[in-house]
């Protein structure tokens, strides 16, 4: 007859336990609920709504939505673009910069929108910025506002401003932007 | 305290006997013993936007969308606010962008520089993105964005971009299906 101790024995007993417990321990899942919602968006190419025109020195790129402006030292109160609204709804316009080169030879280049109504967009005085955007401007239904630009320098060479042209739908958040290339030789 | 080794033996077999019947009859079993109850509840759903695009359809219950976008040629076109990302429920579900499909492979997508969609938080900060730009006929695919947390009852809103290329032609379209995946 073996004697036993009691204490091995339920060590033992819980072992075992232990063993059987483990691998049931892994059929437990946890997950989460889940679902998705479908946008389906359908997107065709249209005719823009708001064209460039030409005034004076200025090359408009196919589907007028974009130009490249060039004037040269000693330009005064020059309309190089004009903007038509060909749309049934009132939109703002602003000018913003986005990149230059070589400004620092520029003593003086404004450039502003008015259909009657001036509002300044871009200024640069002795080299630097004094503004880099404008006001919104009103744009409304049937309206044509022209750009118009002065720019004067204190050596010769080329500087570019590039910009965007905003065109902001009224009460909306709804805006295009066309880039517009401003060079001043 | 001195025990029977055969009596200890036993034991232990009895012991290992019944776990071993006990978790047979429970793999047998467990799996029909799944009760519960289900309710049709959504917590997240869509809503217009502000640039709502004219034309777009709401789907039943706001769990789906049709959108009538646009594309103009050499210019960015951006619906600040195209939808609105509701949480109407009391908890904190997490939400992402999934791309599923688009049209591509053909010389309709020639005509577009990228669609670009962004998912905005309640603050306007940009929790994810899916931008889908051109190479040729092809649209180069965003398959994913990562799951972010939704507070309780904030909306959140859907920002959408398109580019056609300078020369494209009116008319031609692509179609894009996206889901918005909700894990609460």
């Amino acid at each position: 007859m073996i004697k036993f101790n009691l204490k091995r024995t339920k060590k033992i007993v819980y072992l075992l336990l232990t063993l059987f417990i483990l691998p049931e321990a892994t059929l437990i899942v946890s997950g989460n609920t889940f679902f998705c919602m479908i946008i389906q968006a359908t997107t065709p190419v249209s005719s823009p709504l708001v064209i460039l025109q030409n005034v004076t020195n200025s090359f408009i790129y196919t589907n007028n939505t974009s130009a490249r402006v060039t004037i040269s030292n000693g330009t005064s109160s020059l309309n190089v673009l004009k903007i038509l609204n060909q749309t049934n709804d009132d939109w703002k316009l602003q000018l913003i910069r986005y990149d230059d080169v070589n400004i620092s030879r520029l003593t003086n280049c404004t450039i502003w929108f008015h259909d009657g109504i001036a509002s300044v967009q871009i200024k640069i005085i002795n080299g630097s910025y004094n503004q880099t955007s404008g006001s919104l401007y009103d744009f409304p239904i049937g309206n044509d506002t022209y750009i118009t630009i002065t720019a004067s320098t204190n050596a010769i060479s080329t500087s570019y401003i590039y910009t965007y042209l905003k065109i902001l739908k009224s009460d909306t958040s709804t805006y295009f932007l066309y880039q517009i290339t401003f060079g001043i030789t | 305290m001195k025990l029977n080794y055969k009596k200890s033996l036993k034991l232990i077999t009895l012991l290992i006997s019944a776990l071993l019947i006990g978790t047979a009859s429970a793999a047998i079993y467990y799996s029909l013993n799944i009760s519960g109850t289900v309710t049709v509840a959504v917590t997240v759903c869509f809503g217009q936007g502000s640039d709502w695009p004219s034309g777009s359809q709401m789907g039943t219950g706001n769990t789906s969308v049709s959108l009538s976008l646009k594309a103009y040629p050499n210019t960015t076109l951006t619906y600040g606010q195209a939808l609105k990302v509701n949480n109407t429920g009391g908890g904190t579900p997490s939400v992402k962008l999934r791309y599923i499909s688009i049209t591509n492979g053909t010389a309709t997508v020639a005509n577009f520089t990228f669609i670009n969609i962004v998912l905005l938080d309640n603050l306007g900060a940009q929790m994810g993105y899916l931008n889908h730009t051109v190479s040729g006929n092809y649209f180069t695919l965003a398959s994913s964005t990562d799951y972010k947390e939704m507070g309780i009852g904030e909306v959140w809103s859907i920002r959408i971009e398109t580019k056609a290329e300078p020369d494209a032609s009116a008319g031609n379209y692509v179609s894009l299906q996206i889901a918005v995946d909700v894990q609460e």
